[in-house]
């Protein structure tokens, strides 16, 4: 292969990338904290739940969880506009993700919900907490610690899930990459720079979610 | 630990053995008989799929011809605008068209043959939409749907610096985010989204008045030093248009002749 990496001619680009990479931690940081939500809510209903709410709970998991995102996002950005909802990249990207990674995180609460002792919920219920009380201090910071390899795992999928932005017009770090290596015709040099960004990146939200862990729920858990 | 690092080293050394393959000559091509030729189908007329899934277009026509000048089969490789380069970098391919438009940032990486078709780009919006020149669309209210990595991008930030860019993946999405709302207008030369307009038949469609100031020159790229191949391809390409081959060829696909047509000049 006749080729010579010049890696100067793509560090112009650098800032521009990083711009990309702070898109990036924005889309997937606010994608996973609404699945989280989803996924508590989804979980409870899938453990506590009656038949019917435990029903619509499968339908939701199965659904989302069979079909590529990229086609889920493919939908809300191209199908909803002919019914009159059109929403910006942004949006329509951050909803496709959100609605993904909910059910994912669904299943991957309920086995949290299911782990905790029956003795700690049961010393719940006897000292007056109602359901969303149980759920916030006991069962979540159990779920966080325990799980928490599982839930660092997800994380790191939506965050490299989040480059499907790049076919939406969403301005992250894959879709930039793509602009420049168009611009330059440096392929080698501009990827192998945009997936250091991406592990730093990882690095970056893994970070976040222990320290979101321990601010909300008091979890302590090892980041690296 | 040892055995890991053998492993390594190993793998490394056979990677680098089968990626020392270099562009192939001229010779090597009229030996083997065939000429790869690197289209991207997602610009129609210039390429595309017909109803038989056979390629079919303007650049699929210039290539065939090509190949027969030179005695060999046309072999097309689909690509797309990331994969163009290095295709040609690592031998996939030996010439690729797909609107290969010549930049000095690009020439630094491959080489260019003496162009084949020009782009002229020009504003296309609706009739919902209230500017009349491109000049008017300088503001940050007026948002360009753009495919990323195209040579408009960089001369909308330059015409239009105060406009917004909504960052797409190919021109169907692009002209139908301006049908959708999404997107105010589409800079883009006429001949990558005319095929498209009719896709929309209760849009409006408007095509601004005057220019935003630049034209392209498309031409064939090949691999950097692959001196022969590029001088045979001038002179096949200047025959080429002075016959009037090229010109017939794009009215036949776009049916209208080049906004700019190219001067074919007798030294190169």
């Amino acid at each position: 292969m006749n080729y010579t990496l010049h890696f100067g001619q793509v560090l112009p680009y650098l800032p521009y990338l990083l711009g990309g990479a702070v898109e990036t931690i924005l889309l997937s940081v606010l994608a996973f904290a609404g699945g989280m939500v989803i996924g508590a809510v989804g979980a409870a209903a899938a453990t506590w739940g009656g038949a019917t709410t435990r029903r619509i709970s499968g339908y939701y998991v199965t659904f989302f969880t069979n079909t590529p995102a990229l086609v889920q996002v493919y939908f809300i950005y191209f199908v909803l506009p002919d019914f009159g909802i059109v929403l910006s990249s942004f949006n329509c990207v951050l909803i496709g993700l959100v609605l993904n990674s909910g059910a994912y995180l669904t299943e991957v609460q309920r086995a949290g919900f299911r782990s905790v002792p029956r003795t700690e919920i049961e010393a719940a219920e006897t000292i007056g907490l109602s359901k969303f009380q149980t759920t916030w201090h006991v069962v979540m910071p159990h779920v966080v610690r325990t799980l928490y390899p599982a839930l660092t795992g997800q994380f790191i999928l939506v965050t490299l899930g989040s480059s499907i932005g790049a076919v939406f017009g969403v301005d992250e770090l894959t879709g930039r990459a793509f602009g420049v290596n168009s611009e330059t015709f440096r392929a080698f040099e501009v990827f192998i720079v945009t997936g250091l960004l991406y592990v730093g990146v990882t690095l970056l939200a893994t970070t976040i979610l222990a320290w979101t862990g321990w601010l909300l729920f008091r979890a302590r858990v090892r980041v690296l | 630990m040892r055995r890991t690092i053998g492993l390594l080293v190993l793998t490394l050394a056979v990677v680098a053995a089968a990626s020392s393959a270099r562009a192939r000559t001229l010779d090597q091509i009229l030996s083997s008989g065939e000429i790869r030729v690197g289209v991207n189908p997602n610009y129609p007329p210039n390429a595309m799929y017909n109803n038989k899934n056979q390629l079919v277009g303007f650049e699929v026509d210039v290539a065939e011809r090509l190949a027969k000048m030179l005695g060999v089969k046309a072999a097309f490789v689909v690509v797309n605008p990331a994969s163009r380069v290095p295709f040609i970098v690592a031998d996939k391919i030996d010439v690729v068209m797909g609107g290969m438009t010549r930049t000095p940032d690009r020439a630094k990486v491959i080489s260019f043959s003496v162009p084949i078709n020009t782009e002229a780009p020009g504003v296309l919006t609706t009739d919902a939409v209230p500017y009349e020149t491109p000049a008017q669309m300088n503001t940050p209210r007026a948002t360009f749907a753009e495919v990323r990595g195209t040579t408009d991008v960089p001369l909308l930030q330059r015409q239009l610096p105060q406009a917004k860019i909504l960052f797409l993946e190919d021109w169907a999405d692009a002209v139908r985010a301006v049908a959708d709302g999404r997107a105010t207008a589409v800079l883009a030369d006429p001949a990558f989204y005319s095929t498209l307009l009719g896709n929309f038949p209760n849009v409006k469609w408007k095509v601004l008045k005057g220019s935003v100031g630049q034209v392209y020159y498309d031409c064939l790229g090949l691999a950097m030093g692959n001196d022969a191949l590029r001088h045979w391809l001038n002179v096949a390409l200047f025959s080429l248009e002075t016959e009037g081959f090229v010109e017939k060829d794009w009215e036949k696909w776009h049916h209208a002749a080049m906004v700019v047509p190219v001067v074919p000049q007798p030294y190169f």
